[in-house]
């Protein structure tokens, strides 16, 4: 079980003009598992991770998330998918200026179709699990870089998903911060039996990862690199 | 709903302009309505307050019912029919005060006449009923007005509001009341309804043609004229109503496509952030125009009653009503970006 991705290609443009990007990638990340995805910039690590995500359709290939190949579904089920199943972490925390530290989570959670009450005790236990029970009632504002993203990591877990797709969480973050979100990541991934799949280039991160898979020229290369290698060579 | 009350309580000061000028804008539309149909009703009030849908009259006088003279025919016309109430007219000018005022007296039978507003109908010949305005000239019920350059004078026995022909008041009399006028004469007959299909035997006698409602009302000349530039500014403000509402929301939406495509990466589904927008103009437009209706209010209590001007529940209705119908128009340019927003622009791509 977790995610399996089978030959999976991309191509954008038609005819002369047509460039393929993914050229047959296989990946699979068990249950558990976090596997950061390495690659030259344009090498289609963020298009493979959207296909992931449902929000990039593909040309070819097959993705499944426990057995269910779910790419093929509706619309709006895939969105309801996106809310339930998938945790998205992205570079920026991406809050929503408008809404306090425990909103941003909540709003999620009730979206999900929790009640308001429950969704107000689970955001405040996730807040408080990483040290921001005193931030509830803060706007996004007055918040610092690494106060945004754990924000942004525990919005990402509020609905208990199955898989964290994660593109470059940590690049706005000093290295301390950095640290401490990969931990959080990884601990998270590994309590709860998630799939993790993240997109880094700081190597002092692929510590972290479980196995590492670098994409190039369309192909996913060095899958059986083991991540002491890496670290050490 | 709770998304869109978090964002208009935290950008308070944008959306208090936008409101502000809703507020303005929604207002001029009031004004201008009430104001169109207040001089509407120093046009026609004094038709409308009969109640009839069919008036005989006299021909080539286009169809002015203070021109119109159709006593000599009268005899050939309670042949025809026997339902229609006579409507004498004559305008005098009376002395007031401060001036002379025009007014056309009338003696139409109490059947279709308008009740009293404050005091009673005239029951003598030397008593008068009269538009409520002219209370704006001082006048109180048990004084006395006097036609000028005669000696005839007569007792206010009452006032009705809105009794105006032509931005002329009119006043009521007994018949009586109508002799003691000089060049009074039958101007109309009235009618309910032509429910005999009297039409063509009426049209039928020489120099008299049945007309409606209607055909009285626009015959009036500075009703058409009053009318028609002032609907066309109303019909303009509501378009303008319509764009500036729209270039708003749609410069609003534009601002937060970003984070409305991390929303609908996250899965927040199209039609929660479609209400979101909704809510927020339904709001807006509401707290603009019932504020906009508040100082309407206001102001009619202290507009002078000689100036046309005429607010009702049913002009506040309908205005409200549209101006929702036009935030929605303006909202819909913000509801297609919205539902075209693709959440790949927002987390950026390769």
């Amino acid at each position: 079980m977790g995610l399996k991705i089978n030959n999976l290609t991309k191509s954008f443009g038609t005819g002369d003009i047509e460039t393929q990007v993914l050229k047959g990638v296989d990946i699979e990340v068990k249950e558990g598992e976090l596997v950061i995805l390495k690659g030259a910039s344009g090498s289609g690590k963020t298009t493979l991770l959207s296909i992931i995500g449902g929000l990039l359709g593909r040309s070819g290939g097959e993705v499944s998330l426990n057995g269910e190949n779910y790419l093929d579904i509706k619309e709006k089920a895939l969105t309801s998918m996106r809310l339930k199943e998938i945790g998205f972490i992205f570079q920026s925390s991406h809050l929503i200026p408008y809404m306090k530290v425990i909103d941003q989570l909540t709003f999620i959670g009730e979206q999900a179709g929790m009640s308001s009450k429950n969704a107000k005790i689970r955001a405040e236990e996730l807040l408080k699990e990483i040290g921001l029970g005193h931030r509830l009632k803060a706007y996004p504002n007055v918040l610092s870089g690494g106060e945004k993203q754990r924000v942004a990591i525990m919005r990402a877990w509020m609905n208990e998903p199955k898989m964290i797709l994660a593109d470059e969480p940590t690049a706005s973050l000093d290295a301390q911060r950095a640290t401490e979100v990969m931990e959080m990541i990884r601990d998270n991934i590994k309590v709860k039996h998630a799939v993790g799949l993240m997109i880094t280039h700081d190597e002092r991160l692929f510590g972290y990862a479980d196995r590492i898979y670098t994409l190039d020229d369309g192909y996913v290369a060095d899958e059986k690199m083991d991540k002491k290698e890496l670290i050490y060579n | 709903m709770k998304l869109a009350l978090k964002e208009l309580k935290f950008y308070k000061f944008k959306y208090v302009l936008v409101t502000l000028i809703l507020f303005l804008l929604a207002f001029l539309v009031l004004f201008i309505s009430a104001l169109a149909q207040g001089l509407a009703k120093e046009n026609i009030s004094g038709i409308e307050a009969w109640n009839q849908e069919q008036f005989i009259i006299s021909e080539g006088v286009d169809d002015s019912l203070t021109q119109s003279d159709i006593s000599e025919q009268m005899d050939q016309i309670e042949e025809v029919t026997i339902e229609g109430h006579n409507i004498e007219f004559s305008r005098n000018t009376i002395d007031a005060t401060n001036s002379n005022i025009d007014i056309v007296f009338t003696n139409t039978d109490e059947n279709i006449a308008p009740v009293a507003d404050e005091g009673r109908f005239p029951e003598t010949s030397d008593e008068i009923l009269l538009n409520y305005k002219l209370t704006g000239e001082g006048y109180e019920v048990g004084d006395t007005v006097k036609i000028k350059d005669s000696d005839t004078t007569f007792e206010i026995t009452g006032f009705t509001e809105d009794i105006m022909y032509s931005h002329t008041s009119m006043a009521y009399v007994t018949d009586g009341g109508m002799d003691r006028l000089d060049s009074s004469s039958i101007a109309a007959v009235a009618l309910p309804e032509d429910t005999n299909g009297i039409s063509e035997e009426i049209n039928n006698i020489e120099d008299v043609k049945m007309v409606s409602n209607d055909v009285i009302k626009n015959a009036i000349p500075s009703y058409q004229a009053e009318q028609q530039p002032l609907n066309l500014m109303i019909v303009f403000l509501f378009i303008i109503s319509a764009i500036v509402l729209s270039a708003f929301f749609y410069v609003i939406t534009i601002q937060k496509s970003s984070q409305l495509g991390i929303l609908k990466a996250i899965g927040t589904k199209n039609g929660e952030l479609v209400k979101t927008i909704l809510v927020q103009v339904i709001l807006i437009t509401l707290v603009g125009v019932v504020l906009s209706i508040g100082i309407m209010f206001t102001l009619n209590t202290v507009i002078p009653v000689s100036m046309p001007f005429y607010l009702n529940t049913s002009l506040m209705m309908t205005v409200s009503g549209l101006f929702l119908a036009v935030a929605f128009l303006g909202a819909i340019l913000s509801l297609v970006r919205i539902v075209k927003i693709d959440p790949l622009d927002a987390i950026g791509g390769e």
